[in-house]
């Protein structure tokens, strides 16, 4: 592989990474909404939520959620 | 003599820039060596001589150094001494005299030669070394390329895929799936790697090694499709882990986010929409949650 060719694969690379957050994004949020019961549950008793996604287990805590709407 | 003389001349001004430059970019990273075929390395060694040269020369001209030790005629009798012992005998004193001239000159052009060389290597080990950094300062796609094509064929391949050079944000880090060629497959961070004088991958260390209990995983999965493959994950014991590159089949390189949790949740990335459902959603804990 040479240079210019890495620097292609670098590219594709950071576009993958923008569009994978979003995917993930997605899926937590589309997790909240649909299973909207369980999460709050989960939040109330352990203050995080472990949600499935294609990356696998993804914990967010509660605190981290404040903090997004704060 | 005269051949002799050439040959010299030939090996400084051409092999040796392109020796120092190698030993000077080695002291950063291996580079990858034999890798390269002769028509490349051949590429390489001219243009490490000719453009460093080519400034050596530009400052010996406008400071001019080389009228100052001699001219022209000193060239030819020097040539001419070494080129015929009849001539020597009899331009003895003339002969030491501009040889003496001559040599002063290519003195003067050699050690600013290599001043350029040594000055424009270590330039190209700090761009190794901050290549992430200097890479996302360049904005535009010509400069990356530009960018991508002088500093990486300089660098062993392993070096590149397997150091933090190509990590596309801080806050990511580098992983690896290493499958051997026993069918074992490994997960960790890259701790350290050795690659050998010619550029190959001699071994990788992973930190907080993980196996895939493979075995297990097939039979789950056989009883029920959606195992999730995260359980089957194991840890091994201690801290480092170094598998032998003649052991590994491949490598899967991974840029997980340094924090699983909030990546994928950060505020300059989420919408209005985003954060309603949010807002929404922490609405229904009971205070004091």
């Amino acid at each position: 592989m040479n240079g210019r060719e890495i620097e292609h694969l670098l590219t594709v690379m950071d576009e993958n990474i923008t569009s994978s957050r979003a995917y993930l994004r997605s899926e937590i949020l589309s997790y909240f909404q649909d299973h909207e019961s369980e999460v709050l549950a989960e939040l109330r008793s352990a203050h995080k939520v472990a949600v499935p996604t294609s990356a696998g287990e993804v914990s967010i805590k509660l605190s981290d959620l404040q903090a997004l709407i704060a | 003599m005269l051949a002799v003389s050439l040959t010299f001349l030939a090996a400084a001004f051409i092999l040796g820039p392109e020796l120092l430059s190698r030993w000077v970019l080695g002291i950063v990273v291996p580079q990858r060596s034999l890798s390269q075929n002769r028509g490349e390395q051949i590429t390489r060694a001219m243009v490490w001589a000719t453009v460093p040269l080519a400034a050596a020369v530009l400052w010996v001209r406008a400071r001019h150094i080389i009228g100052m030790w001699g001219g022209w005629a000193d060239v030819q009798i020097a040539v001419s001494g070494l080129y015929s012992s009849t001539y020597f005998d009899a331009h003895r004193a003339e002969f030491f005299r501009s040889f003496a001239a001559v040599t002063g000159m290519v003195w003067s052009l050699l050690w600013r030669l290599y001043l350029i060389v040594v000055v424009a290597a270590i330039a190209i080990d700090w761009a190794i070394l901050n290549y992430r950094w200097l890479r996302n300062a360049l904005k535009p796609r010509w400069a990356k390329t530009a960018l991508a094509t002088l500093i990486l064929p300089r660098v062993s391949e392993w070096y590149v895929l397997l150091s933090d050079m190509l990590l596309p944000t801080e806050d990511v880090m580098l992983e690896v799936d290493v499958l051997t060629k026993a069918g074992t497959l490994y997960q960790g961070g890259v701790q350290d790697r050795m690659i050998a004088p010619d550029g190959s991958l001699l071994s990788i260390t992973l930190a907080d090694p993980r196996r895939f209990l493979r075995e297990e995983f097939h039979r789950e999965r056989a009883e029920d499709v959606n195992a999730p493959a995260d359980y089957f994950w194991r840890r091994i014991p201690g801290k480092l882990f170094v598998i032998l590159g003649s052991d590994i089949a491949s490598v899967n390189v991974r840029y997980p986010p340094r924090r699983p949790d909030t990546p994928a949740l950060m505020r300059p990335d989420l919408s209005d929409a985003d954060l309603t459902t949010i807002r929404n959603l922490l609405a229904k804990l009971k205070p004091g949650d």
